[in-house]
Protein backbone atom coordinates (compact mmCIF):
# COMPACT_ATOMS: atom_id res chain seq x y z
CA UNK A 1 0.00 0.00 0.00
CA UNK A 2 0.93 3.36 -0.71
CA UNK A 3 0.35 6.94 0.66
CA UNK A 4 0.43 10.24 -1.61
CA UNK A 5 2.07 13.01 0.52
CA UNK A 6 1.07 16.40 -1.07
CA UNK A 7 3.18 19.24 -1.04
CA UNK A 8 0.19 21.90 -1.31
CA UNK A 9 -3.41 22.19 -0.20
CA UNK A 10 -5.00 19.38 -1.94
CA UNK A 11 -8.73 20.34 -0.69
CA UNK A 12 -7.86 24.08 -1.71
CA UNK A 13 -10.96 25.79 -3.13
CA UNK A 14 -11.01 29.55 -4.61
CA UNK A 15 -14.29 29.59 -3.59
CA UNK A 16 -14.82 29.07 -0.21
CA UNK A 17 -12.33 31.81 0.99
CA UNK A 18 -11.44 33.40 4.52
CA UNK A 19 -8.87 35.88 5.56
CA UNK A 20 -5.91 34.24 6.32
CA UNK A 21 -4.36 34.30 9.50
CA UNK A 22 -0.81 34.37 9.76
CA UNK A 23 2.06 33.13 11.96
CA UNK A 24 2.35 36.15 13.77
CA UNK A 25 -1.51 36.13 14.82
CA UNK A 26 -2.62 39.37 12.27
CA UNK A 27 -5.23 39.13 9.53
CA UNK A 28 -5.64 40.94 6.20
CA UNK A 29 -8.61 40.78 4.34
CA UNK A 30 -7.16 42.05 1.51
CA UNK A 31 -5.18 38.80 0.88
CA UNK A 32 -7.35 35.85 0.86
CA UNK A 33 -4.37 33.23 -0.35
CA UNK A 34 -6.68 33.15 -3.97
CA UNK A 35 -4.18 31.30 -5.57
CA UNK A 36 -1.60 27.93 -4.91
CA UNK A 37 0.90 29.42 -6.88
CA UNK A 38 4.00 26.44 -8.50
CA UNK A 39 6.35 26.55 -10.94
CA UNK A 40 8.37 24.52 -13.25
CA UNK A 41 10.25 21.37 -11.00
CA UNK A 42 8.51 22.38 -7.93
CA UNK A 43 7.46 18.99 -6.60
CA UNK A 44 3.89 18.96 -5.71
CA UNK A 45 3.19 15.41 -4.25
CA UNK A 46 5.25 12.19 -3.50
CA UNK A 47 4.46 8.77 -3.38
CA UNK A 48 5.57 6.56 -0.14
CA UNK A 49 5.13 3.48 1.56
CA UNK A 50 1.83 3.53 3.86
CA UNK A 51 3.85 2.16 6.51
CA UNK A 52 6.58 5.13 6.62
CA UNK A 53 3.20 7.20 7.16
CA UNK A 54 1.95 7.67 10.88
CA UNK A 55 -1.90 6.65 11.64
CA UNK A 56 -3.14 9.64 12.46
CA UNK A 57 -1.22 11.50 9.66
CA UNK A 58 -3.26 8.97 6.88
CA UNK A 59 -6.13 10.49 4.88
CA UNK A 60 -7.95 7.95 3.17
CA UNK A 61 -8.66 9.19 0.13
CA UNK A 62 -4.52 9.26 -1.18
CA UNK A 63 -4.11 5.61 0.12
CA UNK A 64 -3.44 3.64 -2.95
CA UNK A 65 -3.21 0.02 -3.55
CA UNK A 66 -0.48 -0.06 -6.46
CA UNK A 67 2.22 2.55 -7.16
CA UNK A 68 0.04 4.97 -9.29
CA UNK A 69 0.69 8.80 -9.87
CA UNK A 70 -2.16 10.65 -10.44
CA UNK A 71 -0.31 13.12 -13.10
CA UNK A 72 -2.21 15.16 -15.00
CA UNK A 73 -1.92 17.85 -17.15
CA UNK A 74 1.01 20.20 -16.88
CA UNK A 75 2.57 17.66 -14.13
CA UNK A 76 5.28 14.94 -15.14
CA UNK A 77 7.33 12.25 -13.02
CA UNK A 78 10.40 13.84 -11.40
CA UNK A 79 13.08 12.74 -13.49
CA UNK A 80 15.48 11.41 -10.80
CA UNK A 81 12.75 9.80 -8.35
CA UNK A 82 9.62 8.66 -10.46
CA UNK A 83 7.42 8.45 -7.18
CA UNK A 84 7.50 12.37 -7.28
CA UNK A 85 5.25 14.41 -9.10
CA UNK A 86 6.39 17.91 -10.33
CA UNK A 87 4.62 20.58 -12.02
CA UNK A 88 5.98 21.32 -15.78
CA UNK A 89 5.01 24.88 -15.92
CA UNK A 90 4.31 27.86 -13.63
CA UNK A 91 0.60 28.23 -12.52
CA UNK A 92 -1.62 26.73 -9.95
CA UNK A 93 -1.95 23.63 -8.92
CA UNK A 94 -5.64 21.80 -8.44
CA UNK A 95 -6.95 18.51 -8.36
CA UNK A 96 -8.77 17.77 -11.44
CA UNK A 97 -11.11 15.10 -12.00
CA UNK A 98 -8.65 13.17 -9.28
CA UNK A 99 -5.51 14.08 -11.20
CA UNK A 100 -2.87 16.41 -10.10
CA UNK A 101 -3.17 19.19 -12.39
CA UNK A 102 -1.50 22.98 -13.07
CA UNK A 103 -2.71 25.48 -14.90
CA UNK A 104 -1.12 28.59 -16.78
CA UNK A 105 -3.61 30.65 -17.22
CA UNK A 106 -5.85 32.73 -13.83
CA UNK A 107 -9.43 33.61 -15.12
CA UNK A 108 -11.12 34.84 -12.22
CA UNK A 109 -14.81 35.33 -13.29
CA UNK A 110 -15.79 38.28 -11.64
CA UNK A 111 -14.44 41.16 -10.35
CA UNK A 112 -11.38 41.25 -8.43
CA UNK A 113 -12.14 42.55 -5.46
CA UNK A 114 -12.91 41.49 -1.63
CA UNK A 115 -13.85 38.06 -2.41
CA UNK A 116 -10.47 37.41 -3.95
CA UNK A 117 -8.42 39.81 -2.28
CA UNK A 118 -5.28 41.09 -4.01
CA UNK A 119 -3.65 38.48 -6.67
CA UNK A 120 -0.51 37.63 -7.35
CA UNK A 121 0.07 34.94 -9.78
CA UNK A 122 3.21 33.89 -11.67
CA UNK A 123 1.36 33.13 -15.06
CA UNK A 124 -1.33 35.10 -16.78
CA UNK A 125 -4.47 36.20 -15.46
CA UNK A 126 -7.91 37.51 -17.36
CA UNK A 127 -10.47 38.94 -15.28
CA UNK A 128 -13.90 38.80 -16.23
CA UNK A 129 -15.11 42.02 -14.45
CA UNK A 130 -13.50 45.02 -12.94
CA UNK A 131 -10.28 45.64 -10.64
CA UNK A 132 -11.92 47.05 -8.00
CA UNK A 133 -10.84 50.21 -6.35
CA UNK A 134 -8.42 49.55 -3.47
CA UNK A 135 -6.81 46.09 -4.90
CA UNK A 136 -3.81 44.92 -6.41
CA UNK A 137 -2.63 42.39 -8.97
CA UNK A 138 0.20 41.21 -10.61
CA UNK A 139 1.03 38.45 -12.99
CA UNK A 140 2.79 37.90 -16.52
CA UNK A 141 0.39 39.02 -18.87
CA UNK A 142 -2.92 40.74 -17.55
CA UNK A 143 -6.07 40.89 -19.39
CA UNK A 144 -8.52 43.16 -18.35
CA UNK A 145 -12.39 42.74 -19.54
CA UNK A 146 -14.22 44.94 -17.41
CA UNK A 147 -12.86 48.51 -15.90
CA UNK A 148 -9.63 49.29 -13.54
CA UNK A 149 -10.76 51.41 -11.37
CA UNK A 150 -8.16 52.97 -8.38
CA UNK A 151 -5.87 50.22 -7.95
CA UNK A 152 -2.40 49.05 -8.66
CA UNK A 153 -2.36 46.48 -11.69
CA UNK A 154 1.34 45.00 -12.61
CA UNK A 155 1.59 42.77 -15.63
CA UNK A 156 5.14 41.48 -15.91
CA UNK A 157 4.64 41.32 -19.81
CA UNK A 158 1.24 42.87 -21.61
CA UNK A 159 -1.41 44.65 -19.84
CA UNK A 160 -5.05 44.93 -21.98
CA UNK A 161 -7.83 46.48 -20.36
CA UNK A 162 -10.64 46.81 -22.60
CA UNK A 163 -12.98 48.88 -20.80
CA UNK A 164 -10.93 51.62 -19.40
CA UNK A 165 -9.33 52.81 -16.48
CA UNK A 166 -10.83 55.86 -14.32
CA UNK A 167 -8.29 56.24 -11.37
CA UNK A 168 -9.26 58.80 -8.32
CA UNK A 169 -7.59 61.32 -6.04
CA UNK A 170 -7.64 58.77 -3.14
CA UNK A 171 -4.57 57.87 -1.50
CA UNK A 172 -1.98 55.06 -2.48
CA UNK A 173 -2.64 52.15 -0.24
CA UNK A 174 1.34 51.60 -0.30
CA UNK A 175 2.66 52.80 2.22
CA UNK A 176 5.90 53.97 0.55
CA UNK A 177 3.94 55.70 -2.23
CA UNK A 178 1.38 57.34 -0.01
CA UNK A 179 4.41 58.89 2.21
CA UNK A 180 6.13 59.96 -1.25
CA UNK A 181 2.78 61.96 -2.10
CA UNK A 182 2.52 63.28 1.22
CA UNK A 183 5.86 64.82 0.83
CA UNK A 184 5.37 66.31 -2.32
CA UNK A 185 2.16 67.97 -3.38
CA UNK A 186 3.74 69.63 -6.37
CA UNK A 187 4.20 66.30 -8.17
CA UNK A 188 0.66 64.99 -7.66
CA UNK A 189 1.11 61.63 -9.12
CA UNK A 190 -2.53 59.66 -9.32
CA UNK A 191 -2.30 56.80 -7.10
CA UNK A 192 -3.90 54.23 -9.81
CA UNK A 193 -1.03 52.20 -10.98
CA UNK A 194 -0.60 50.56 -13.94
CA UNK A 195 2.35 48.69 -15.47
CA UNK A 196 3.57 46.44 -17.91
CA UNK A 197 7.35 45.08 -18.23
CA UNK A 198 6.06 45.28 -22.38
CA UNK A 199 3.10 46.83 -24.29
CA UNK A 200 -0.23 48.53 -22.64
CA UNK A 201 -3.25 49.00 -24.06
CA UNK A 202 -6.80 50.60 -23.34
CA UNK A 203 -9.43 52.55 -24.45
CA UNK A 204 -9.01 55.67 -22.37
CA UNK A 205 -7.72 56.33 -19.11
CA UNK A 206 -8.03 59.30 -16.56
CA UNK A 207 -6.04 59.86 -13.51
CA UNK A 208 -4.13 57.18 -13.40
CA UNK A 209 -0.14 56.66 -13.65
CA UNK A 210 0.92 53.96 -16.70
CA UNK A 211 4.37 52.85 -17.07
CA UNK A 212 5.46 50.09 -20.03
CA UNK A 213 8.36 49.54 -21.34
CA UNK A 214 7.04 48.92 -24.52
CA UNK A 215 4.99 50.83 -26.09
CA UNK A 216 1.36 52.04 -24.99
CA UNK A 217 -1.65 52.28 -27.53
CA UNK A 218 -4.63 54.28 -25.97
CA UNK A 219 -7.68 53.87 -28.31
CA UNK A 220 -9.46 57.00 -26.93
CA UNK A 221 -8.15 59.65 -24.86
CA UNK A 222 -5.77 60.20 -21.89
CA UNK A 223 -6.79 62.67 -19.91
CA UNK A 224 -4.74 63.98 -16.69
CA UNK A 225 -2.56 61.18 -16.43
CA UNK A 226 1.26 60.29 -15.85
CA UNK A 227 2.32 58.04 -18.61
CA UNK A 228 6.21 56.87 -18.79
CA UNK A 229 6.73 54.57 -21.74
CA UNK A 230 9.98 53.22 -22.66
CA UNK A 231 8.49 52.62 -26.65
CA UNK A 232 5.96 54.42 -28.12
CA UNK A 233 2.96 56.21 -27.08
CA UNK A 234 -0.57 55.98 -29.50
CA UNK A 235 -3.22 58.20 -28.83
CA UNK A 236 -6.03 57.73 -30.69
CA UNK A 237 -8.29 60.69 -28.88
CA UNK A 238 -7.22 63.24 -26.64
CA UNK A 239 -4.16 63.68 -25.12
CA UNK A 240 -5.00 66.46 -22.58
CA UNK A 241 -3.76 67.53 -18.96
CA UNK A 242 -0.96 65.59 -17.32
CA UNK A 243 2.71 64.75 -17.89
CA UNK A 244 4.12 62.09 -20.22
CA UNK A 245 7.66 60.57 -20.61
CA UNK A 246 8.42 59.37 -23.80
CA UNK A 247 11.64 58.57 -25.97
CA UNK A 248 10.98 57.54 -29.22
CA UNK A 249 7.26 58.40 -30.95
CA UNK A 250 4.51 60.21 -29.91
CA UNK A 251 1.38 60.14 -31.95
CA UNK A 252 -1.84 61.90 -31.12
CA UNK A 253 -4.63 61.40 -33.80
CA UNK A 254 -7.35 64.03 -32.20
CA UNK A 255 -6.01 66.74 -29.97
CA UNK A 256 -3.30 67.63 -27.59
CA UNK A 257 -4.00 69.90 -25.02
CA UNK A 258 -7.39 71.25 -23.56
CA UNK A 259 -9.29 74.53 -24.16
CA UNK A 260 -9.02 75.35 -20.78
CA UNK A 261 -5.55 75.26 -20.35
CA UNK A 262 -4.94 72.38 -18.46
CA UNK A 263 -1.24 72.12 -17.99
CA UNK A 264 -0.26 69.42 -20.48
CA UNK A 265 3.47 68.19 -20.65
CA UNK A 266 5.51 65.97 -23.32
CA UNK A 267 8.84 65.75 -22.01
CA UNK A 268 11.08 63.66 -24.45
CA UNK A 269 14.72 63.09 -25.03
CA UNK A 270 15.79 60.83 -21.86
CA UNK A 271 14.77 57.72 -20.47
CA UNK A 272 11.60 57.82 -19.19
CA UNK A 273 12.39 54.94 -16.08
CA UNK A 274 15.39 57.13 -15.42
CA UNK A 275 13.18 60.14 -15.05
CA UNK A 276 10.63 58.52 -12.78
CA UNK A 277 13.90 57.27 -10.41
CA UNK A 278 15.09 60.74 -11.01
CA UNK A 279 12.03 62.18 -9.65
CA UNK A 280 11.49 59.23 -6.86
CA UNK A 281 15.31 60.33 -5.53
CA UNK A 282 14.62 64.22 -5.81
CA UNK A 283 11.14 64.03 -3.73
CA UNK A 284 12.42 61.70 -1.00
CA UNK A 285 16.00 63.90 -0.97
CA UNK A 286 13.50 67.12 -0.62
CA UNK A 287 11.73 65.51 2.25
CA UNK A 288 14.80 63.88 4.01
CA UNK A 289 16.13 67.91 4.10
CA UNK A 290 13.62 69.19 5.92
CA UNK A 291 13.31 66.09 7.91
CA UNK A 292 17.07 66.86 9.04
CA UNK A 293 16.23 70.76 9.57
CA UNK A 294 14.19 69.84 11.84
CA UNK A 295 15.88 67.06 13.91
CA UNK A 296 19.17 69.65 13.89
CA UNK A 297 16.53 72.34 15.06
CA UNK A 298 15.11 70.05 17.59
CA UNK A 299 18.52 69.05 19.06
CA UNK A 300 20.01 72.48 18.93
CA UNK A 301 17.44 73.25 22.29
CA UNK A 302 19.34 71.06 25.04
CA UNK A 303 21.14 68.22 25.52
CA UNK A 304 18.01 65.80 26.30
CA UNK A 305 16.80 66.84 22.91
CA UNK A 306 19.90 66.59 21.33
CA UNK A 307 20.40 62.63 22.71
CA UNK A 308 16.89 62.39 21.48
CA UNK A 309 17.31 63.13 18.07
CA UNK A 310 21.18 62.40 17.67
CA UNK A 311 20.53 58.54 16.40
CA UNK A 312 17.41 60.08 13.43
CA UNK A 313 19.87 63.02 12.71
CA UNK A 314 22.25 59.94 12.20
CA UNK A 315 20.32 58.11 9.74
CA UNK A 316 18.85 61.03 8.13
CA UNK A 317 22.51 61.93 6.99
CA UNK A 318 23.07 58.33 6.36
CA UNK A 319 20.48 57.80 3.75
CA UNK A 320 20.84 61.75 2.41
CA UNK A 321 24.46 60.23 1.41
CA UNK A 322 23.22 57.45 -0.18
CA UNK A 323 20.55 59.62 -2.53
CA UNK A 324 22.95 61.82 -3.21
CA UNK A 325 25.37 59.23 -4.62
CA UNK A 326 22.45 57.64 -6.18
CA UNK A 327 21.29 60.89 -7.66
CA UNK A 328 24.68 61.24 -9.52
CA UNK A 329 24.27 58.36 -11.38
CA UNK A 330 21.32 58.81 -12.67
CA UNK A 331 22.51 62.22 -13.61
CA UNK A 332 25.59 60.66 -15.63
CA UNK A 333 23.09 58.28 -17.51
CA UNK A 334 21.00 61.13 -18.06
CA UNK A 335 23.38 63.15 -20.03
CA UNK A 336 24.23 59.65 -21.93
CA UNK A 337 20.52 59.37 -23.05
CA UNK A 338 20.13 63.22 -24.07
CA UNK A 339 21.77 61.99 -27.58
CA UNK A 340 19.26 60.61 -28.50
CA UNK A 341 17.21 63.42 -28.50
CA UNK A 342 16.97 64.41 -32.17
CA UNK A 343 15.42 61.17 -32.79
CA UNK A 344 12.39 62.20 -31.27
CA UNK A 345 9.47 62.97 -32.71
CA UNK A 346 5.64 64.14 -31.45
CA UNK A 347 3.37 63.93 -34.47
CA UNK A 348 -0.36 65.28 -33.66
CA UNK A 349 -2.79 65.09 -36.94
CA UNK A 350 -5.14 66.44 -35.00
CA UNK A 351 -5.06 70.03 -32.84
CA UNK A 352 -2.64 71.51 -30.50
CA UNK A 353 -3.69 73.60 -28.00
CA UNK A 354 -2.52 76.67 -26.78
CA UNK A 355 -0.82 75.90 -23.27
CA UNK A 356 1.18 73.02 -24.06
CA UNK A 357 4.50 72.77 -23.01
CA UNK A 358 7.17 70.43 -24.56
CA UNK A 359 10.50 69.73 -23.63
CA UNK A 360 12.64 67.68 -26.10
CA UNK A 361 16.48 67.32 -24.68
CA UNK A 362 17.37 70.30 -23.81
CA UNK A 363 14.76 72.13 -26.29
CA UNK A 364 11.79 73.57 -25.05
CA UNK A 365 8.65 75.04 -26.33
CA UNK A 366 5.29 76.31 -25.21
CA UNK A 367 2.22 76.31 -28.03
CA UNK A 368 0.40 79.62 -27.66
CA UNK A 369 -1.61 79.16 -30.90
CA UNK A 370 -4.13 76.47 -32.15
CA UNK A 371 -2.53 74.79 -35.19
CA UNK A 372 -3.12 71.21 -36.62
CA UNK A 373 -1.72 68.24 -38.23
CA UNK A 374 2.18 69.31 -36.85
CA UNK A 375 4.98 67.20 -36.12
CA UNK A 376 7.52 68.22 -33.05
CA UNK A 377 11.32 67.50 -33.09
CA UNK A 378 14.61 68.67 -31.91
CA UNK A 379 16.93 70.99 -34.14
CA UNK A 380 20.15 72.52 -32.82
CA UNK A 381 18.97 72.30 -29.16
CA UNK A 382 15.74 73.79 -29.85
CA UNK A 383 12.06 72.44 -30.21
CA UNK A 384 10.71 73.32 -33.54
CA UNK A 385 7.22 72.60 -35.34
CA UNK A 386 6.53 71.71 -38.61
CA UNK A 387 3.54 71.41 -40.44
CA UNK A 388 2.52 68.08 -42.25
CA UNK A 389 0.27 69.50 -44.69
CA UNK A 390 1.23 69.42 -48.34
CA UNK A 391 1.01 72.52 -49.91
CA UNK B 1 21.25 23.67 6.31
CA UNK B 2 22.77 25.80 8.33
CA UNK B 3 20.71 29.00 8.52
CA UNK B 4 19.14 29.21 11.81
CA UNK B 5 15.94 31.03 12.87
CA UNK B 6 16.68 33.20 14.99
CA UNK B 7 15.66 37.16 15.14
CA UNK B 8 17.80 39.56 16.86
CA UNK B 9 16.02 42.83 16.57
CA UNK B 10 18.55 46.08 17.25
CA UNK B 11 17.67 49.20 17.96
CA UNK B 12 19.75 50.86 15.38
CA UNK B 13 19.93 51.07 11.46
CA UNK B 14 23.06 52.17 11.28
CA UNK B 15 24.53 50.07 14.05
CA UNK B 16 23.36 47.27 11.93
CA UNK B 17 24.80 48.88 8.84
CA UNK B 18 28.14 49.61 10.68
CA UNK B 19 28.31 45.98 11.31
CA UNK B 20 28.97 45.85 7.46
CA UNK B 21 26.44 42.73 6.30
CA UNK B 22 29.38 40.35 5.35
CA UNK B 23 30.49 40.03 8.68
CA UNK B 24 27.53 39.46 10.49
CA UNK B 25 26.65 36.62 7.89
CA UNK B 26 29.37 34.26 8.94
CA UNK B 27 28.15 33.97 12.49
CA UNK B 28 26.21 30.63 12.33
CA UNK B 29 24.29 31.24 15.03
CA UNK B 30 22.35 33.63 13.41
CA UNK B 31 20.12 33.03 9.40
CA UNK B 32 18.17 36.27 10.11
CA UNK B 33 17.98 39.61 11.87
CA UNK B 34 15.29 42.46 12.04
CA UNK B 35 16.07 45.64 12.51
CA UNK B 36 13.83 48.87 12.77
CA UNK B 37 14.29 52.48 11.98
CA UNK B 38 13.49 55.05 13.78
CA UNK B 39 10.65 57.57 13.11
CA UNK B 40 8.86 55.10 10.93
CA UNK B 41 5.96 53.04 12.22
CA UNK B 42 6.61 50.29 9.53
CA UNK B 43 9.64 48.32 10.42
CA UNK B 44 12.19 46.90 7.89
CA UNK B 45 13.44 43.79 8.08
CA UNK B 46 16.57 42.35 6.96
CA UNK B 47 16.13 38.40 6.69
CA UNK B 48 19.78 36.53 6.17
CA UNK B 49 19.83 33.47 4.94
CA UNK B 50 22.82 30.94 3.92
CA UNK B 51 22.90 27.40 2.68
CA UNK B 52 21.09 25.07 0.69
CA UNK B 53 17.50 24.77 1.02
CA UNK B 54 16.01 21.66 -0.63
CA UNK B 55 12.42 20.12 -0.58
CA UNK B 56 13.17 18.37 2.77
CA UNK B 57 13.62 21.82 4.22
CA UNK B 58 10.55 23.75 3.18
CA UNK B 59 8.70 23.70 6.31
CA UNK B 60 11.67 25.11 8.22
CA UNK B 61 12.54 27.76 5.31
CA UNK B 62 8.89 28.70 5.14
CA UNK B 63 8.07 29.47 9.01
CA UNK B 64 12.04 31.38 8.80
CA UNK B 65 10.01 33.37 5.97
CA UNK B 66 6.84 34.50 7.81
CA UNK B 67 8.60 34.75 10.91
CA UNK B 68 10.29 38.01 9.99
CA UNK B 69 6.97 39.61 9.53
CA UNK B 70 4.87 41.26 11.98
CA UNK B 71 1.97 43.57 11.69
CA UNK B 72 4.40 46.39 11.70
CA UNK B 73 6.47 45.05 8.81
CA UNK B 74 6.98 46.98 6.07
CA UNK B 75 9.87 45.85 4.32
CA UNK B 76 11.64 42.68 4.09
CA UNK B 77 14.52 42.10 2.70
CA UNK B 78 16.08 38.76 1.69
CA UNK B 79 19.74 38.71 1.82
CA UNK B 80 20.69 35.23 -0.22
CA UNK B 81 24.39 36.04 -1.60
CA UNK B 82 25.40 32.46 -0.25
CA UNK B 83 22.03 30.25 -0.66
CA UNK B 84 21.15 27.90 -2.95
CA UNK B 85 17.24 27.32 -3.85
CA UNK B 86 15.99 24.56 -5.09
CA UNK B 87 12.59 24.47 -7.37
CA UNK B 88 10.63 23.58 -4.59
CA UNK B 89 12.08 26.49 -2.43
CA UNK B 90 11.69 28.78 -5.11
CA UNK B 91 7.91 27.86 -4.76
CA UNK B 92 8.14 28.99 -1.29
CA UNK B 93 9.31 32.16 -2.37
CA UNK B 94 7.25 32.55 -4.76
CA UNK B 95 4.31 31.44 -1.86
CA UNK B 96 6.23 34.23 0.56
CA UNK B 97 6.22 36.95 -2.39
CA UNK B 98 2.65 36.79 -2.76
CA UNK B 99 1.80 36.89 0.65
CA UNK B 100 3.65 39.91 0.94
CA UNK B 101 1.90 41.51 -2.18
CA UNK B 102 -1.46 40.65 -0.85
CA UNK B 103 -0.94 42.67 2.11
CA UNK B 104 0.77 45.45 1.01
CA UNK B 105 4.40 44.91 1.82
CA UNK B 106 7.47 45.20 0.18
CA UNK B 107 9.79 42.39 -0.46
CA UNK B 108 13.24 42.54 -1.86
CA UNK B 109 16.02 39.87 -2.42
CA UNK B 110 19.69 41.60 -1.51
CA UNK B 111 22.53 40.24 -3.52
CA UNK B 112 20.60 36.71 -4.42
CA UNK B 113 23.26 34.25 -5.74
CA UNK B 114 24.35 33.40 -9.32
CA UNK B 115 22.12 30.47 -8.99
CA UNK B 116 18.87 31.88 -7.85
CA UNK B 117 19.29 34.41 -10.20
CA UNK B 118 20.18 31.54 -13.18
CA UNK B 119 16.81 29.98 -11.69
CA UNK B 120 14.71 32.94 -11.67
CA UNK B 121 15.50 33.83 -15.31
CA UNK B 122 14.96 30.60 -16.47
CA UNK B 123 11.36 30.54 -14.78
CA UNK B 124 10.63 33.92 -15.68
CA UNK B 125 10.07 34.73 -12.54
CA UNK B 126 13.14 37.52 -12.57
CA UNK B 127 10.66 40.69 -13.02
CA UNK B 128 8.15 39.62 -10.41
CA UNK B 129 10.84 40.72 -7.38
CA UNK B 130 12.31 43.74 -6.83
CA UNK B 131 16.62 43.00 -6.69
CA UNK B 132 19.01 45.49 -3.99
CA UNK B 133 22.59 44.79 -5.92
CA UNK B 134 24.84 47.00 -3.48
CA UNK B 135 24.17 48.35 0.48
CA UNK B 136 23.59 51.92 -0.98
CA UNK B 137 20.70 50.71 -2.33
CA UNK B 138 19.88 49.37 0.68
CA UNK B 139 20.23 51.99 2.79
CA UNK B 140 18.61 54.47 -0.07
CA UNK B 141 15.18 52.17 -0.12
CA UNK B 142 14.95 52.20 4.08
CA UNK B 143 12.48 54.76 4.73
CA UNK B 144 12.82 56.55 7.98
Amino acid sequence: MYYLHHYFDPDFRHTRLSPVWEPDGSISSRYLGYVQNVVRGQVLAELTDLNFVSESARDPRFIYPERRLPIGPNCAAHEDNPDKIVAAANGYVFYNNGLISVKKLLNIRNDLGFHTGNVFFVGDVAVHGDVQTGFALQAANVLVKGHIESSKVKGVVDVVCLKGIRGNAALASDEEEREEELQNDESLIPSTLVQAGGNLRLPFCEHVQLRARGNIIIDGSCLHSMVYVGGNLVVKGRLQGGTVFANKLIYVESRLGSDYGVPTRVMMGYDAFDYLKLQKVETRMSYLKDRKAFFESMSSRNEVMEQEYADRLKLVKLELRALSQRHKILWTRFELDGKRASECRLVVPGRVMPGCEIYIGAGYLQTHDTDSDVTFYLEDDEVKMRSNKKH
Amino acid sequence: MDYLIDVNPLESLAEVLALNIAEYKDDSRYACRAFSAHGNERQTVFGCFQGRIALKDNQEFKAALYDLVSENTGKVILDFKDVHLSRSAVGVLVGFAASMHGRNKRLYLYRPSPQIRASLLELELLPFFRILESEADVVAGLRL
